[in-house]
């Protein structure tokens, strides 16, 4: 058995591309020759490189994995407030995978991730450790996915639209889903260091109905969080 | 011809070969470029292996309590038809056998059961876990899998539908796949409805005599999800990942839809995988197909593109070479 590579069709050729950016790493082509010889405009040695640096990243983006599920919108802010128990900025801190009750006989995986709220907009406190639950996960050589579920990794920054599913008791803390699945769930990313921050909510594990082309799934997190408080007023006030 | 000269030349036919197998990406893979594959989700949020079946295909059983919103077996001749639709692409042998409808309670359950006969079950939840049915003190509530255990849909009430996929983690081979409807009143009193009528499309989802949520096409594009397909990007295929109220269009694959299949699963030659060498297929646990045990090659033919590269790679490598000379 071969250690598998983790090619497929569109990514085999992003490998190559790989392979072919080492490559050529080393070699300094001959700009000015190459322009006389064959009549071509003047480039800079390193532009051939960025090219395939740019095919490389295309390519790559073309390949990313998509997973899906049927969920039924709208999934507007207002709306992702309105079904919430509450709304977190958290970073993620663990992430462990583990069979439903009654072990392997469960026949279903799921992932308990453990979060570090940093701030709380919507909904009662759900104290300093908050404890989510996602279907699926990975477990020895087994990987089983419900499409269409946020992921969420150790040391990502999220906003997270939570349901509650089991309230805390007896030292036990309370157990959160989150809303909408994926829709549910923004990373938070900053572009480049010092600017603002960035939420990015990746639905292409969704399959929605009745969503709206206006909705945003790439917001500052200032109006994020804006947004969302404003919405929650509201829910308030109805 | 001088050294200079063979050196430009040569550096000449690498970058042309460059652009041809830019242009040949941006050209000859266009078809291929819309359909996407499923991968198995790595620790650390990369992409693992394309999922994909050592058989070509899977069996299926339909559970046989179906919804109470459509009367009749419609509901499991539209679910067929959805599985029909794929295996009748011509390009492809992808085979969906029809091991009947499931009629023993206890096997409504989805997920992968090591060492136990694993069926890729459809079925429909009829009772939500969040409306009673689960005791407030069962460990399921903390652990997970009330769903199984009480018969309930476990999942949030915004999902119409989802398919639970089981694959061997370090290959992509799937185990097994079971596709779930949501047929439960939710906690605030609302329930999808499910049709299988051709038309007109609901304006809205309290209207009854129209298309509502259509069970051929949901399961359609469940279905592509059990053979190993993500979303694609073309707006008409069936595995692409929006639909509006009423939509049909998904019971029929677009071409975006054929092109994966019939690269992934070609006729008469090897099932596409993501994998660079030799792989062992493990048991698949289905009885009916008692664990492939074969070894399959995931290598492809050299790609148009692929041998324009190498002729790019090759072409500079004789240019460092005969400039070293110089």
């Amino acid at each position: 058995m071969v250690r598998p590579r983790f090619l497929d069709e569109r990514s085999r050729l992003a490998g190559a591309e790989r392979n072919a950016l080492v490559c050529l790493r080393p070699i300094e082509i001959d700009a000015s020759l190459l322009a006389s010889r064959y009549g071509l405009p003047s480039m800079s040695p390193r532009l051939p490189h960025l090219r395939v640096l740019a095919l490389c990243s295309a390519i790559a983006l073309l390949a990313l994995a998509a997973r899906a599920t049927t969920i039924r919108g709208p999934a507007d802010l207002a709306t992702l407030t309105a079904a919430a128990d509450a709304v977190v900025l958290a970073k993620v801190w663990s992430s462990e995978a583990h069979w439903g009750t009654g072990g392997a006989q469960s026949g279903q995986l799921f992932t308990t991730v453990e979060l570090v709220p940093r701030e709380q907009w919507v909904g009662e406190s759900v104290g300093d450790r908050l404890v989510v639950r996602t279907p699926g996960g990975e477990l020895g050589e087994l990987a089983q996915e419900v499409v269409g579920t946020p992921r969420l990794h150790p040391g990502d920054e999220v906003v997270l639209f939570l349901r509650l599913r089991v309230s805390a008791r007896e030292g036990r803390p309370a157990i959160y889903e989150v809303s909408h699945w994926a829709l549910g769930a923004f990373t938070v990313l900053a572009p480049a260091p010092g600017a603002d921050k960035r939420a990015i909510r990746n639905r292409s594990g969704v399959e929605c109905v009745g969503c709206r082309a206006d909705e945003s799934d790439n917001i500052s997190l200032a109006e994020l969080r804006a947004n969302v408080v404003a919405a929650a007023a509201n829910k308030a006030r109805r | 011809m001088s050294c200079d000269q063979v050196r430009a030349r040569i550096i000449g036919i690498a970058i042309i070969s460059l652009f041809a197998a830019l242009g040949a990406v941006v050209l000859v893979s266009r078809p291929a470029l819309a359909w996407v594959r499923t991968t198995v989700h790595l620790a650390d949020g990369g992409a693992g292996p394309c999922l994909f079946w050592g058989p070509r295909g899977h069996s299926f059983m339909i559970d046989a309590r179906g919804t109470p919103d459509v009367p009749g077996l419609s509901a499991f001749s539209a679910i067929r038809d959805g599985f029909d639709t794929w295996a009748d692409a011509g390009c492809s042998d992808l085979v969906f056998p029809d091991l009947g409808l499931s009629t023993n309670p206890a096997d409504r359950v989805v997920g992968y059961f090591p060492g136990q006969y694993n069926r890729n079950l459809v079925l429909f939840r009829t009772a939500s876990c969040d409306n009673g049915a689960v005791p407030p003190s069962d460990s399921c509530l903390v652990s997970g899998g009330c769903g199984n255990k009480y018969d309930c849909w476990d999942h949030d009430s915004s999902v119409i539908a989802t398919t639970t996929t089981t694959t061997n983690r370090a290959t992509g081979q799937m185990l097994d796949a079971d596709i779930e409807f949501n047929d439960a009143t939710a906690a605030d009193g609302t329930k999808y409805t499910f049709t299988t009528i051709d038309s007109p499309p609901c304006a809205d989802s309290s209207q009854s005599n129209c298309v509502n949520i259509d069970v051929q096409n949901t399961a359609t594009h469940e279905e592509g999800h059990t053979i190993g397909l993500g979303h694609s990007l073309e707006s008409t295929a069936t595995m692409y990942a929006t639909a509006p109220m009423g939509e049909t269009s998904k019971r029929h694959l677009a071409q975006d839809d054929l092109d994966a299949i019939c690269t992934i699963y070609p006729k008469g030659a090897q099932t596409l995988t993501c994998l660079g060498g030799p792989i062992e297929l493990t048991a698949s646990g289905e009885s009916d197909h008692a664990g492939c045990g074969c070894t399959s090659s995931g290598s492809a033919a050299p790609s148009l593109e692929g041998s324009l590269l190498a002729i790019a790679l090759f072409s500079l490598f004789r240019a460092r070479r005969v400039r070293a000379a110089i």
